[in-house]
């Protein structure tokens, strides 16, 4: 049986279950690096602890998680890590990792593949250590990072490059592809610059703006079609799919270390705290998750009169973020649809907002969409299980 | 297609525990760790891999399994055989090698 055509079953049947397929869990905001884009605020604020984690994986293993990504901040600052890698292991979920790599010794890397870890993604901004260096604020950084990867990937874990994209490494992207490629391992870009947490926006001057992201979005790396699924499995994912904006809420979510559960990392509307409430109380029975359910995309006011919806790729947590309207349209999504459709020949593309004279010349919302252009880039990508 | 090895009755089926697995909505799914391929059992299978703990015999897992579906004994333990020779033949299981004691019994 084909694996693509198992996954969009798999995927199907998920959403029409809201079964918490996915799960995105930061175990530390904390982190080993300080790179220049970084969002969070590093201090710990009272993460959960060995105890609270181990009692939350083995609800979210009841309810039906399979694919569990544990990220952070750095997750091998926190001394018990491997304890819960391997209490994740035990309860059989199908474990990502993503880390800047910096602590993984070769010993380290052996244990990860005993532990059945099957795949990690790290993070590296350039092939050239001086550019690297001088994003992460690390001196030495990239030839640890590198050294680390080839430990994990001589242990047959499947390595990914993650190359964020800002002002700084836009030039040189290329050659962190190229890198990936002459050591065997998968490379994404991510374009996602976000305002700090306490709201600091000064991460966003280095976000590129449409026009410099618009040779990227024309890369072949960003134009491999996807495999064709099976007639009958594309007709499943396009029913469960049919309707609803995206997997936030639906069958994906995102946990923070303080334990509160959001939709989507993207989507920050807080839907209860693992403190105070179970995993099921809080999937099955907030307010605020069903409220995320509960946008259509028969509903859309703005977003269903677009001239060029089928270029866009709407993040309803992006739409949040601008002004707290999951079922809007964002200045961000209409500027990358405009540029999207100029791609695909469209002259003058006319989105929903700039129809209504609402569109401003402005990088500073949040660029999500492209994460999953990104994200459907590679055939490795869309194989991904 | 050369026939799997058969698969002893008194064997003690055990899940390979570098796999991961979940059953969503009734369908069991289970990653290979070796080759990272998505697999989903049919009904009988899911059943028959629940109970691959590494502590039921294959005599016991038929057991269930005629139970369950009603079906005789003898057709539920060539099923059995079969689904387990297929799931280890994926390494998704591990067959377990009864000591000398419990051969002589199976
Ligand atoms: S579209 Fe936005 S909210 Fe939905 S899953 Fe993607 S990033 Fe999250
Ligand atoms: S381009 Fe703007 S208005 Fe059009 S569908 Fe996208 S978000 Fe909605």
């Amino acid at each position: 049986m084909a694996s693509a055509a198992v996954m969009d079953r798999l995927v199907a049947r998920s959403l029409a279950g809201n079964a918490p397929l996915n799960v995105h869990f930061d175990v530390t905001y904390r982190c080993n690096e300080r790179c220049v884009h970084c969002y969070l605020d590093h201090a710990d604020h009272g993460e959960m602890t060995t105890a609270e984690i181990k009692r939350v994986l083995a609800e979210l293993a009841d309810a039906g998680t399979l694919f569990l990504t544990f990220s952070g901040g750095e997750i091998f600052l926190r001394p018990d890590f491997f304890e819960l890698l391997a209490c994740a292991r035990k309860l059989r979920f199908d474990v990502t990792l993503k880390t800047n790599a910096l602590l993984i010794t070769e010993e380290r890397a052996a244990e990860l593949r005993r532990l059945g870890v099957r795949r990690i993604q790290i993070s590296l901004y350039s092939a050239d250590a001086a550019i690297h260096d001088a994003i992460t604020k690390v001196p030495g950084s990239f030839a640890r990072t590198l050294e680390a990867l080839c430990f994990c990937h001589t242990q047959g874990l499947l390595v990914k490059i993650s190359c964020p994209l800002m002002k700084q490494n836009i030039a040189v992207w290329r050659e962190v592809q190229a890198l990936a490629d002459s050591l065997g391992v998968t490379f994404i870009m991510d374009p996602t610059i976000s305002p700090m947490m306490d709201g600091d926006r000064s991460t966003l001057r280095m976000r590129l703006a449409p026009s410099e992201l618009l040779p990227v979005m024309q890369a072949p790396v960003f134009d491999s079609p996807a495999p064709a699924p099976a007639k009958d499995d594309a007709a499943d994912m396009a029913a469960a799919f049919d309707n609803i904006p995206c997997s936030a809420g639906h069958n994906s979510l995102y946990i923070s270390p303080y334990g509160d559960v959001y939709p989507c990392v993207q989507l920050p509307l807080p839907t209860g705290n693992l403190r105070e409430k179970s995993f099921a109380e809080i999937w099955y029975g907030s307010a605020q998750m069903r409220r995320v359910r509960n946008v259509k995309e028969s509903d859309l006011a703005i977003c269903n009169d677009c001239a060029i919806r089928q270029h866009c790729q709407r993040c309803p947590g992006l739409a949040f973020m601008e002004d707290g309207d999951l079922g809007g349209p964002s200045q961000r999504a209409c500027e990358l649809a405009e540029a999207a459709a100029r791609i695909a020949g469209v002259r003058d593309p006319v989105s929903g907002l700039r129809a209504l004279g609402r569109l401003h010349a402005t990088s500073n919302s949040h660029p999500a969409q492209l994460v999953h252009i990104a994200a459907l880039s590679t055939p490795q990508e869309r194989e991904a299980l | 297609m050369s026939a799997p090895q058969p698969v002893l009755a008194s064997v003690r089926p055990a899940q390979n525990p570098l796999a991961a697995w979940r059953e969503i909505d009734g369908v069991v799914v289970v990653i290979s760790p070796e080759d990272s391929i998505l697999h989903e059992l049919n009904p009988t299978a899911g059943f028959i891999w629940k109970h691959a703990t590494g502590e039921r015999t294959t005599e016991e897992i038929a057991r269930l399994l005629a139970d369950e579906y009603e079906v005789d004994a003898v057709t539920a333990l060539a099923d059995t055989r079969d689904m387990l020779a297929e799931l280890a033949a994926k390494k998704l299981l591990r067959l377990e090698t009864p000591s000398a004691g419990e051969v002589s019994r199976g």
